[in-house]
């Protein structure tokens, strides 16, 4: 009999709305407990409530808090891919990028002005700002025996907080079914949306439809718990940094000795020009888009 | 040797130099992060992880989209 009481499922839990618990749970049916640990932090007073709506930032203020977030990397570099698709040809999609860049900066210039006005307790970041596969220590990924450097030169990697995740994330690989129904899919993805033209309307709808899921799933936090590298060495800042930027300015002096922006050029070749003869062909554009989804794939694990 | 080739050559030496520094990292050697270590890093903010997957989306549509 134990053993047939031990294997059923716990009873869930009743809403506090039942008149039963709520009349047997003090911390409910008394408004003066205030104990965080039981009734959650989500308490917060009056005058908290009113100071928050004092410091609703205006429209300067909110341009100000946008510029701010500007400062991220990665909202610059977004920024900067969108003026050269709008350069080049794509207005829309550079619009697109442009609105999104935005929004992050917006994002991340509202958390960093949260962060600074919250008071200095000289504590630790609570573990809720954290992804959960955050680690607190400065143990590089995969490879704990490394020694962890402490310098981040300029600013490359900011020490932005990290909203809690919006789901549970997992602790180990996939399983092998779901890597093999995965897999799967995304051969049968990239066999019918590679069979349509490039730069047809269902080319576009396939890739956008992928590409805005992703997203959507990544911006819930990440799906597979991991040990965040600490800061980086500056020597591994500049090594990675500097073939960006080389990188970057090649693809741009290539762009730029194009007759037009909109016009390719065989002597000064970009990497959109380059990868033509291999996406115009079905077979071609299904292997690239194998290795898009894999590249996605890749990152949602991260 | 023409402008053609020596922007090919380019190309072919940046990424040469990618897949380079990863092997140095992963080998150990100096202290470079590995490519996945860096991007792991990147992505542990919200600003980071959406900016490098609204890039990636961004890849996919450069090359297929209209």
């Amino acid at each position: 009999m134990e053993r047939l009481g031990g294997a059923r499922r716990p009873r869930t839990a009743r809403p506090a709305t039942d008149p039963a618990i709520r009349d047997r749970d003090p911390a409910i049916r008394d408004p003066a407990i205030s104990d965080p640990a039981i009734r959650g932090p989500a308490i917060r007073g009056p005058a908290i409530r009113g100071q928050r709506l004092e410091e609703r930032p205006g429209f300067a203020e909110r341009i100000l808090i946008t510029l701010s977030g500007i400062r991220q990397p990665i909202v610059a570099i977004l920024l900067l891919i969108s003026f050269f698709t709008v350069i080049s040809g794509k207005p829309l999609d550079g619009l697109l990028l442009a609105v999104v860049a935005t929004a992050l900066a917006w994002d991340a210039g509202m958390r960093a002005r949260e962060l600074a006005m919250t008071p200095a307790t000289g504590e630790k970041r609570p573990a809720a700002t954290r992804y959960a596969g955050e680690a607190s220590g400065p143990a590089w990924a995969g490879n704990a025996d490394a020694p962890a450097p402490a310098a981040d030169p300029g600013g490359l990697l900011t020490d932005e907080p990290a909203p809690r995740p919006a789901w549970r994330p997992r602790t180990g690989r996939p399983r092998a079914r779901n890597i093999a129904i995965g897999g799967g899919t995304a051969v049968f993805y990239a066999l019918i949306v590679g069979s349509f033209t490039r730069y047809s309307w269902p080319a576009t709808a396939g890739v956008a439809g992928l590409g805005a899921g992703v997203v959507i799933v990544g911006w819930g936090g990440p799906t597979r718990k991991r040990q965040v590298p600490g800061k980086f060495a500056r020597r591994g800042v500049l090594a990675w940094g500097s073939l960006l930027v080389v990188g970057g300015l090649w693809e741009l002096a290539a762009l730029l000795g194009q007759p037009t922006p909109e016009q390719s050029s065989y002597a000064h070749p970009t990497i959109s020009t380059l990868t033509d003869p291999l996406l115009g062909s079905s077979l071609g554009r299904t292997v690239a888009l194998l290795g898009w989804i894999g590249l996605g794939a890749f990152l949602v694990e991260r | 040797m023409s402008s053609h080739d020596i922007t090919v050559a380019g190309f072919l030496i940046i990424l040469a130099g990618l897949i380079g520094t990863d092997l140095a990292a992963r080998r150990g050697y100096a202290q470079i992060p590995t490519f996945s270590q860096v991007i792991t890093r990147i992505m542990r903010s919200r600003t980071g992880r959406v900016g490098i997957l609204v890039a990636w989306a961004w890849l996919g549509l450069h090359f297929f989209a209209k």
